[in-house]
């Protein structure tokens, strides 16, 4: 599949962006059911043609980008504010635009999630984000 | 939550800074910088003494030079690979060699005794020979035998 281009996305937990999304693929995958009855028998034969029904789609996204370090104070391990979220799989939201304004509100949750470190006050973040649902954004609405 | 930002906008705002540090950061990374070891690398020069002055010619075969050289005066000639400098190449070959000085002095000096024999059998040769071409300066004028050294 290919990499779709982003100008602003990010990551909002809680109505708080906490991360910025530098690259975003998205995959689907559709689980099937197969059908086949003994109407689907080729004419002339005893064998049956299988006939599947798409029954659920699934989709996923592998994101890539930066998040805020999480404030430094009592307990804290150096962790972003997004891994907290992630660790604990946690309903978090995907502002998706591209260029032109237009783009989606995914809502889900990280099936997983990996960080480092190399800047002072950001992570990297390259994960795998389930989307649950996806809303429609347009440019003014 | 990290309290320092008052909205998102601020929060947004922190992360394309931060991304431009990375970009910038990233940028570096990929750099590979010769100009660090060329400034290590300290060319000596070899002294080269003409007509009561001094001239300086690199240890080593410049690059410019190499290219000049193999291009235009460096063939095959009967089997063997020769020195053959064109004559429309002469000039260029003395002043990539030993500079504009060495060759405006060789313009202008009134001594009988240098030629373009004397030049080219055996000033040239000796800087060849630093540079690994031994040449054989017994065959004729400005076409010498070589065997790469």
């Amino acid at each position: 599949m290919n990499e779709v281009k982003f100008a602003g996305s990010v990551v909002m937990v809680d109505g708080e962006i906490v991360a910025k999304i530098t690259g975003f693929n998205k995959n689907s995958s559709i689980s099937e059911e197969d059908v086949t009855a003994a109407q689907n028998v080729i004419p002339g034969t005893d064998v049956l043609h299988s006939e599947f029904v798409s029954i659920m789609v699934s989709e996923t996204a592998n994101v890539e980008g930066i998040v805020i370090e999480e404030a430094v104070g009592g307990m804290d391990d150096g962790q972003s504010e997004l891994k907290n979220a992630a660790d604990t799989g946690k309903t978090v939201i995907l502002r998706q635009t591209r260029n032109t304004g237009y783009g989606y509100t995914l809502s889900g949750f990280f099936t997983s999630y990996e960080e480092s470190g190399d800047v002072s006050g950001v992570y990297k973040f390259k994960s795998t984000f389930r989307i649950n649902t996806k809303t429609e954004i347009v440019p003014g609405s | 939550m990290n309290d320092k930002f008052k909205n998102n906008e601020e929060r947004l705002a922190y992360l394309n800074t931060k991304q431009d540090e990375i970009a910038v950061r990233q940028e570096g990374e990929l750099l590979i910088d010769f100009d660090k070891a060329l400034e290590e690398s300290k060319e000596e020069q070899i002294k080269v003494k003409f007509l009561n002055k001094y001239y300086q010619v690199p240890t080593s075969m410049p690059f410019n030079f190499s290219i000049f050289f193999l291009r235009n005066c460096y063939k095959k000639v009967n089997g063997k690979m020769t020195v053959v400098v064109p004559d429309e190449y002469l000039v260029k070959f003395i002043t990539m060699m030993f500079g504009n000085d060495f060759m405006t002095a060789l313009e202008n000096t009134k001594d009988v005794r240098i030629t373009m024999g004397i030049v080219f059998s055996k000033i040239v040769p000796a800087i060849l020979d630093k540079w690994g071409y031994n040449v054989d300066t017994t065959k004729q004028k400005k076409i010498q035998t070589l065997t790469q050294g």
